[in-house]
C-alpha cells in the first residue's frame, strides 16, 4: 500500500489471503446445537419452577435451601415427585434428587448447583424466565478430584459464565468451590473486590463442599475478560479467619 | 422442535458457505485463530439450536451476534469441549503461506491497538461491508456512535507506525 486511502477506506486489508484454511466439523456443531436446544427446552420448564423457589427464598431471606425435583432413592413418597425437569440433568442427576439454590441475585436470575453420584458438582445460572441464549449450564463443571475435600485443594478452579449477562451485559457470574468450612469468599477482579456467601452442597460420601457464585462487574468499556483479571480469591470462615487462598492471591 | 432432514441439509450448506467468513470475523475480533474457530463453532451451534426460527430470517446475522457477544475468555470451555480428531488437516506450506501469515499478523496487530468496540465496528464495516445503519442495529448502539467509533478507529489505523512503515516500504 503506497498511498493512504480516503476517509472511508480502511488502511488495512481485512481480506488478506487465508494462510491456513480450516473446515469446521458440522457433525460436532450439530451435536452441540442439539444439546443446546434440548437444554433450552428443558430449562424453560426448570426456570419456572426455580423462579418460584427463588421468590420464596427472597421472601423468607433464606439462601442455600434445597429444591426437590427428583425422586430420592429412599425418601418419603411425598418428596418423590418426578417432574419434566428430571430430563434437564438426566445425564448427571443430583445424587440426592436436590438442587441447591445458590443465589437469587440479580433480579430475575437464579443460580443452582448440585452434586452428582460420581462426586462431580454442576451449576446452572439463568434468567427467569429464559431469554435467548443467556443461560449458563455446566454439568459436570468440577470433576470429583477438583471438588474440595480432605487431601484435595481447598479451592477449585474459578470459572466464568460464557456470556456477560444481567442486567445490561456488565455482570458475569463466576462460580467456584471451596472447603465447606468457608462462609464467605472475596474475589478481586479488575482490581475491585467482590464478595459472595458460600452455600454448602451435600456430597454423596456424607461430606459437604461449599459453592459460591460471585457476580463480577465488568469495568465500563470492557468487552473481554479472563481469569488473568482475577488477582485475588480468599475464603473466610464465620469468624473471619482465612481458610483458603488461591495461589494468585497476594498474601 | 427437531430439525427435519431438509433443514439439516440447509444448515450444512449454510455452514459450508459461511464458515470461512465467520472464522475470519472471529479472528479479526479476537486476534486469536484458535479461539476464533471455537467461537465460530459455538455460534453455528447456537444457530442450529434455533434453526427452525433462524433459517427464515438472517442466520448469518445470528451467528455474527453470537461471535461478537462471546468475545471473552475461552479457555474454560476448550478444556471440556475440545475433541481429538483422527486426522489433522493438511497444512499448506511455502512462501505463499509465509507471506499470508505476515499479512495476517500485521492486520491483527493493528486491530489489537483499537478498543473492542472500534475493532468490531471496523470489521463489520470493512470486512463484511455492512452499512452503518445495520451495524448500529446489530450492536444495539446509536448510529452516531458507530460513526464516531469508525472515525476514531480509522484515525488510529492511519497513524499506526507499523502500518505506515509497511505502506512506504
Amino acid at each position: 500500500m503506497s498511498q493512504w486511502p480516503g476517509d472511508q477506506e480502511c488502511p488495512v486489508d481485512l481480506h488478506y489471503p487465508e494462510p491456513q484454511p480450516r473446515q469446521l466439523d458440522v457433525g460436532l456443531i450439530v451435536g452441540r446445537g442439539r444439546r443446546i436446544r434440548r437444554r433450552r427446552a428443558m430449562t424453560r420448564v426448570a426456570a419456572g419452577l426455580v423462579a418460584c423457589a427463588a421468590i420464596a427464598s427472597v421472601i423468607t431471606g433464606v439462601r442455600g435451601f434445597t429444591i426437590s425435583f427428583f425422586a430420592r432413592p429412599s425418601g418419603p413418597a411425598a418428596s418423590g415427585s418426578a417432574t419434566p425437569i428430571d430430563a434437564l440433568v438426566a445425564g448427571d442427576p443430583p445424587w440426592n434428587g436436590k438442587l441447591m439454590l445458590v443465589s437469587a441475585w440479580p433480579r430475575h436470575w437464579a443460580t443452582v448447583a448440585w452434586a452428582t453420584r460420581a462426586g462431580a458438582v454442576c451449576w446452572a445460572a439463568y434468567r427467569t424466565p429464559m431469554l435467548g441464549a443467556t443461560e449458563e449450564f455446566e454439568c459436570p463443571q468440577w470433576a470429583a478430584p477438583q471438588v474440595p475435600g480432605e487431601g484435595k485443594p481447598a479451592l477449585s478452579p474459578l470459572v466464568p459464565a460464557i456470556f456477560p449477562t444481567a442486567p445490561d451485559g456488565s455482570l458475569v457470574p463466576w462460580a467456584g468451590l471451596v472447603t465447606a468450612r468457608a462462609a464467605r469468599v472475596t474475589v478481586t477482579f479488575f482490581g475491585r473486590e467482590f464478595s459472595a456467601k458460600v452455600i454448602p452442597v451435600p456430597l454423596r460420601d456424607g461430606q459437604d463442599t461449599g459453592i459460591f457464585v460471585v457476580w463480577l462487574r465488568l469495568p465500563a468499556g470492557t468487552s473481554s475478560y479472563g481469569s488473568n483479571r482475577i488477582t485475588g480469591e480468599i475464603a473466610y470462615d464465620h469468624a473471619g479467619h482465612v481458610v483458603a487462598r488461591s495461589p494468585r492471591s497476594r498474601s | 422442535m427437531p430439525v427435519p432432514r431438509a433443514g439439516l441439509d440447509d444448515f450444512a450448506d449454510f455452514v459450508a458457505g459461511s464458515q470461512a467468513k465467520m472464522i475470519r470475523l472471529a479472528e479479526l475480533v479476537t486476534g486469536d485463530r484458535n479461539r476464533a474457530e471455537d467461537l465460530a463453532q459455538e455460534g453455528f451451534a447456537r444457530a442450529f439450536a434455533a434453526w427452525p426460527r433462524v433459517r427464515g430470517q438472517d442466520p448469518a446475522a445470528y451467528v455474527r451476534r453470537c461471535i461478537i457477544n462471546a468475545n471473552i475468555d475461552w479457555w474454560r470451555r476448550r478444556s471440556w469441549r475440545e475433541q481429538p480428531h483422527a486426522d489433522i488437516p493438511d497444512q499448506p506450506g511455502g512462501a505463499d503461506t509465509a507471506a499470508a501469515l505476515v499479512a495476517r499478523d500485521v492486520v491483527l496487530r493493528a486491530l489489537s491497538r483499537l478498543t473492542a468496540r472500534e475493532r468490531v465496528v471496523v470489521v463489520l464495516r470493512f470486512y463484511l461491508d455492512l452499512p452503518e445503519a445495520q451495524i448500529s442495529e446489530e450492536l444495539g448502539i446509536a448510529r452516531g456512535t458507530v460513526k464516531s467509533a469508525l472515525a476514531r478507529a480509522l484515525g488510529k489505523l492511519r497513524a499506526d507506525a507499523e502500518l505506515r512503515s509497511g505502506a512506504t516500504s
